[in-house]
């Protein structure tokens, strides 16, 4: 195992099998994929109890009441798979820290709520493909095992959303629903300038910066809103100081 | 077990297994753990069953004991999810079926597989519906009244992690997804139901056609639609 001073520009690329070899790579590697796992253990958590557990009362057929509770379950479950991640690090308390911001979002509507699983969700993939190829191996399988459910959420909030907008007079509700969430979800991927993303990338859990992340989301939900729905999309940056 | 509690410090629990292994870790427990035993069980990352919560203090409780009241149905419950047993053969299913947690249907019982059953599922009367979401919010305010929110919170947490099935890829229109997920909701409010012990239980026969792996649907068609097979595929 090489892992004498990786850099951004040089990064770790050996793969580190268990949490004992991270453990014996030393405090940097463990900090690193540490702090990627306890950010997911956090966010995955508050998708579920802000977004889906209140949707499933917004639902407005049982089909969809009962889709919506195996979601919020598996969102659930994926909080419990990167915390039982954490513990096998030894990170005391992943959810120590605090959630992303995007869950500061007030969700008030089914239509909000579509709209959130076909945007915020993507963003969501968008960080887990980022690490299908990251170093530390037990969190590459995970992401792997999770991404097709994740992809499935996406799914269905595109078609949900699909459907919506073809019944009469609903286009306004969706492009504010779609200018606000898109707007929300940016801070998504960290500041234009971030530490954490310069240790993430050298240890190699992630490749791409925040704001090379950010602009795959907005090249990806842009073709989702433009393309599928035929609505505006937001003016953004995929810079973002905070 | 390390970090053992000394005379002044609380008791910290743990969620281990038969064997006394962290289900979280497969090691011994560590850490701070948990102030109580079902808050231990309800922060556990996985379930294996028999789940039981052990102590700093070397005590050892069963999964029944750290819920309380009503906790010895619920473990009865979370046995059967665990075992993926079958239905036995003299379940009455028609009369447990009628009995919907809404109140009795007197309607014929139609016992469909998944793709039926999840088209059926579309056109559920809504009143009815209406009336079993109505009760499935009834015994958390109860339970928090009672200051039993944790056991609450454990015991729902062991049912969902018990009793959500793996969904493949191939359910590309969400079929097995809508089923899993109709059984969640009905397992959910059949164990908060069993917590707060109440002979009226309006979710007892369908938590129990739920726990053999069972969906009710309701009244829909002029029928009381049944989706049976294993997971109600």
């Amino acid at each position: 195992m090489t892992a004498l001073a990786p850099s951004p520009d040089d990064p770790f690329v050996d793969t580190v099998a268990t949490a004992d070899e991270a453990q014996a790579l030393g405090s940097g590697f463990v900090s690193a994929v540490g702090k990627v796992i306890a950010s997911h253990v956090r966010n995955e958590l508050a998708g579920a109890a802000v977004f889906d557990e209140p949707a499933i009362a917004l639902a407005p057929s049982p089909l969809d009441k009962w889709l919506v509770c195996r979601i919020a379950m598996e969102e659930y479950g994926h909080h419990l798979k990167f915390n039982k991640l954490a513990l096998e690090l030894g990170i005391e308390d992943p959810l120590a820290g605090r959630r992303l911001s995007v869950f500061d979002y007030e969700l008030r509507t089914w239509t909000e709520f579509v709209v959130l699983k076909a945007v915020v969700d993507l963003a969501e993939v968008v960080l887990m493909e980022e690490l299908v190829e990251c170093t530390y191996l037990p969190l590459r399988r995970l992401v792997a095992n999770l991404l097709p459910e994740e992809r499935f959420h996406v799914s269905f909030g595109r078609t949900r959303t699909k459907d919506l907008i073809k019944g009469p007079g609903r286009t306004p509700e969706i492009q504010e629903a779609v200018d606000a969430l898109v707007r929300f979800t940016l801070p998504f991927f960290g500041r234009s300038t971030s530490v954490n993303n310069d240790l993430f990338r050298q240890w190699g859990i992630k490749r791409s910066t925040n704001d090379e992340s950010r602009a795959t989301f907005i090249a990806r939900s842009r073709d989702f809103v433009a393309d599928d729905l035929g609505l505006e999309y937001p003016e953004v940056s995929a810079t973002w100081e905070g | 077990m390390r970090h053992l509690a000394g005379p002044r410090q609380r008791e910290a629990w743990y969620a281990v297994d038969g064997r006394g292994r962290d289900l979280g870790t497969g090691r011994s427990p560590e850490g701070a753990g948990a102030p109580s035993a079902a808050a231990a069980l309800a922060s556990a990352p996985v379930v294996t069953w028999p789940a039981v919560a052990a102590s700093s203090g070397a005590r050892t409780i069963s999964v029944a004991e750290a819920l309380g009241q009503g906790g010895g149905r619920v473990a009865t419950l979370l046995h059967r999810l665990a075992s993926g047993a079958p239905a036995p053969a003299g379940l009455a299913l028609d009369e447990l079926a009628r009995a919907t947690p809404a109140g009795a249907v007197d309607l014929p019982v139609a016992a469909f597989g998944l793709a039926d059953a999840v088209l059926a599922a579309g056109e559920v009367d809504p009143d009815w519906m209406a009336v079993v979401d109505e009760r499935r919010s009834v015994p958390r305010p109860l339970l928090a009244a009672a200051g039993r929110t944790t056991e609450l919170e454990a015991a729902l947490h062991l049912a969902m992690l018990l009793g959500t099935r793996p969904v493949g890829p191939q359910d590309g229109d969400g079929g097995a997804r809508v089923a899993s997920g109709a059984r969640l909701w009905l397992l959910g409010a059949g164990v908060s139901w069993a917590l707060i012990e109440d002979g009226d239980d309006p979710f007892a026969a369908w938590t129990e056609l739920v726990s053999y792996g069972i969906w009710p649907v309701g009244p829909t068609g002029g029928r009381l639609v049944v989706c049976v097979g294993p997971d109600g595929e």
